[in-house]
């Protein structure tokens, strides 16, 4: 059981260059064909940053929150839940989308999530580059802290890795996982406080926010970047957030490896 | 380092056959609880093991579990119960091109499919000369695969898939890719290649099977049918294939064994050296068996004969017995070689324009044949009754498979290929 485990994890790493391939081809082939090519991974953040500026600092007039001018906050927080959202979404389906490989061919399939958390962070690492420059811009004063990001950044890919196991295994015998996934990002977007502060809300209603793990990676971008608070002076939140973590994590590997001798059977 | 290289115990394949998805999880994740499938067994009870540098062909008729048995041996399926194992390298060969993504270069296509198989980037640099030189693809090698024709497609997946250079190979119908060079070069290729690995090959194609493979399983009905010699496996597998087309007509007993004496009485008047005759078994037949052949006599000068020699008449008697009158009946022979690949043969609706009745009872048929000039070996002589009065287009009532074996000499003369064709004119002339 244990030495089962262990392999499990072994074969990931034993095909390291297999992934770093597959997810360079992956990130390619969304812009293969296209002029512009990999520039439009830098266009569709400018643009969408450029309006959300527009809406909420000139038209809106929303205020500064923690100091911070609004967009750097808002882009500080969607940042980490589009990776997330990207990853989730894009891996509920990935075993599926292999299926030519998982039947034809002898293949490692737990390293597709893990493929798609590759390829995602390419998209993750321009946005932040982009949040980087407009702080810059809004001439926020630049800090160590925000290396703090990369530790946040880990969180952010295990808590993922051990949902996307779980839920690309399911989805190979339950195509509804993925109408039911798409549902539970959308209400999981304003259920999070990514667009809104969390202070907004009584303390009780804020402890209940709190659950949600992924909220502990947005606020932690935002205290990396923003407010520049480490990561251990919320020691409670982050042992929580740990070993909420770890059971979805090994959940999921435990899942994905029990499931997948039967997935040739079902594709 | 084990003995063999392929080793299978016991192995089963159930597959649960389940109405509703969701059931299969409830059942893998709670597994106490009830059981909501019904099973079927893809495979059943397989014992196998594959020395190493083997060539072993597995064959049998749709649905009778070869596929499942490779994929099993590859470990993409898990068995139910029992055990499988591999001793080496293995690459599995079953459809060509699985990682293609047509989107992207020929160059990149084949680093991803090598990697995939296991090999580093530096491996697939050392390799990459021969995989394109292989393929004949020239300067499209660094063309999107969706611009390639559906031949150059096969050929690059053949020659990215056998560049791995495992100790075991799996192949599953992947032979017959491109046109007759390129499987020349690809049957030259698995020669070549057999001499070193072990390899694993489903086929229907038996002229393949019995060139390459030392051995054959005939798989049936996911049990093995036969493990052996690869001849006798070929030879059981196309008598399978016959059943088949008459398994749907109800089965007809044959008759006793023994001629009936008042039969034997009266072929012994016109037929003075009755002693000679074989009895055709059960076993040996194939066809809808509304008539069999029931006995045989396969002589060269009146005499049962070992060797034959270009140029020698061969007289065929066969005795023929008929459920029900037929009103166009056609015989014919075959005569086949060691390995089971037909050389030649021919039946009567070209020699008769008319094709004869066929009696209800007991019949006797003579036909005879000059024995061409072919290469010295074993041959083996198949006789078939057929029901209609087209060459292609009739109902098979018998075929009596491989009944009499014997050789062909040649003293003296030298076959060029599997006979001699000769040379009609030949005229030399000086050019000034």
């Amino acid at each position: 059981m244990i030495s089962d485990i262990r392999s499990f994890f072994q074969q990931i790493w034993q095909k390291r260059r297999l992934i770093l391939l597959m997810a360079r081809r992956e990130v390619v082939s969304q812009y293969v064909g296209s002029g512009l090519g990999s520039f439009w991974m830098i266009i569709q953040p400018v643009v969408m940053i450029t309006v959300f500026w527009f809406v909420f600092s000139m038209g809106f007039k929303v205020k500064p929150t923690n100091d911070a001018p609004f967009v750097v906050w808002l882009t500080a927080g969607l940042a980490p839940w589009f990776l997330f959202s990207n990853i989730i979404s894009g891996s509920a389906s990935v075993v599926v989308a292999h299926s030519h490989l998982i039947k034809k061919t002898i293949f490692t399939s737990q390293i597709l999530p893990v493929i798609k958390i590759c390829s995602s962070l390419v998209a993750h690492g321009v946005f932040v580059v982009i949040l980087f420059l407009l702080i810059l811009l809004q001439s926020v004063a630049v800090d160590w802290w925000y290396l703090q990001v990369l530790y946040y950044l880990f969180c952010l890919v295990v808590l993922a890795l051990g949902i996307s196991w779980f839920l690309s295994a399911i989805y190979v015998f339950i195509r509804d996982i993925g109408q039911i996934v798409s549902v539970v990002l959308q209400v999981g977007f304003w259920l999070t406080p990514i667009f809104w502060d969390i202070e907004m809300m009584p303390s009780k209603v804020q402890f209940i926010l709190k659950l949600n793990p992924v909220f502990y990676i947005i606020q932690g971008y935002r205290d990396s970047f923003l407010a520049g608070i480490p990561f251990w002076h919320r020691p409670v939140y982050s042992m929580y957030f740990w070993c909420c973590t770890a059971v979805l994590f090994f959940l999921g590997a435990f899942v994905f490896r029990n499931l997948k001798p039967q997935f040739s059977d079902v594709l | 380092m084990t003995d063999y290289a392929i080793s299978l115990r016991d192995v089963k394949k159930k597959y649960c056959l389940y109405t509703r998805n969701s059931h299969r999880v409830l059942e893998m994740l709670l597994p106490f609880g009830k059981t909501y499938h019904t099973p079927f067994f893809a495979v059943q009870g397989i014992n196998l093991t594959v020395g190493r540098g083997e060539t072993v062909g597995i064959i049998g008729r749709n649905g009778s579990g070869k596929s499942t048995m490779l994929q099993l041996i590859c470990g993409i399926l898990q068995p139910t119960s029992g055990s499988v194992s591999i001793s080496g390298r293995i690459s599995a060969l079953l459809e060509l091109g699985a990682g293609f993504n047509p989107e992207f270069t020929g160059r990149d296509n084949v680093y991803l499919t090598t990697s995939i198989m296991g090999l580093t980037k530096e491996e697939t640099d050392s390799r990459f000369e021969q995989i394109a030189d292989f393929a004949e693809i020239g300067d499209f090698i660094d063309q999107p695969v969706k611009m390639y024709s559906s031949g150059m497609f096969v050929r690059l997946a053949f020659a990215t898939a056998i560049s791995v250079d495992p100790d075991i190979l799996i192949v599953d119908e992947a032979l017959a890719v491109g046109d007759i060079f390129f499987q020349q070069k690809c049957m030259k290729y698995m020669k070549q290649m057999m001499e070193s690995r072990t390899i694993v090959l489903v086929s229907h194609d038996m002229h393949a099977v019995s060139n390459l493979c030392d051995r054959v399983i005939v798989m049936e009905n996911g049990r093995k049918l036969f493990d052996g010699e690869t001849a006798e496996g070929i030879s059981l597998y196309t008598r399978l294939v016959h059943n088949e087309l008459f398994s749907r007509q109800e089965a007809h007993p044959a008759p006793a064994q023994r001629i009936p004496e008042a039969v034997a009485a009266q072929i012994k008047q016109v037929e003075a050296d009755f002693g000679e005759w074989l009895a055709v078994d059960n076993e040996a037949r194939g066809g809808a068996n509304e008539v069999i052949i029931h006995h045989v006599s396969v002589t060269k000068e009146g005499v049962i004969f070992k060797t034959v020699q270009a140029g020698e008449t061969v007289l065929v008697r066969m005795l023929v017995w008929a459920k029900r009158p037929l009103q166009e009946t056609i015989f014919g022979y075959t005569v086949k070689d060691r390995v089971g690949v037909a050389l030649f043969g021919e039946n009567s609706v070209s020699l008769l324009a008319v094709p004869p009745q066929l009696p209800e009872g007991f019949s006797l048929v003579r036909f005879s044949f000059r024995w061409p000039e072919v290469y010295s070996q074993e041959y083996t002589l198949t006789l078939g009754i057929g029901e209609g009065s087209h060459a292609f287009d009739h109902t098979i009532q018998c075929w009596a498979h491989n009944i009499f074996s014997f050789a062909a000499v040649t003293p003296g003369r030298f076959i060029h290929g599997m006979f001699n064709n000769a040379i009609e004119s030949l005229t030399l002339t000086r050019v000034p």
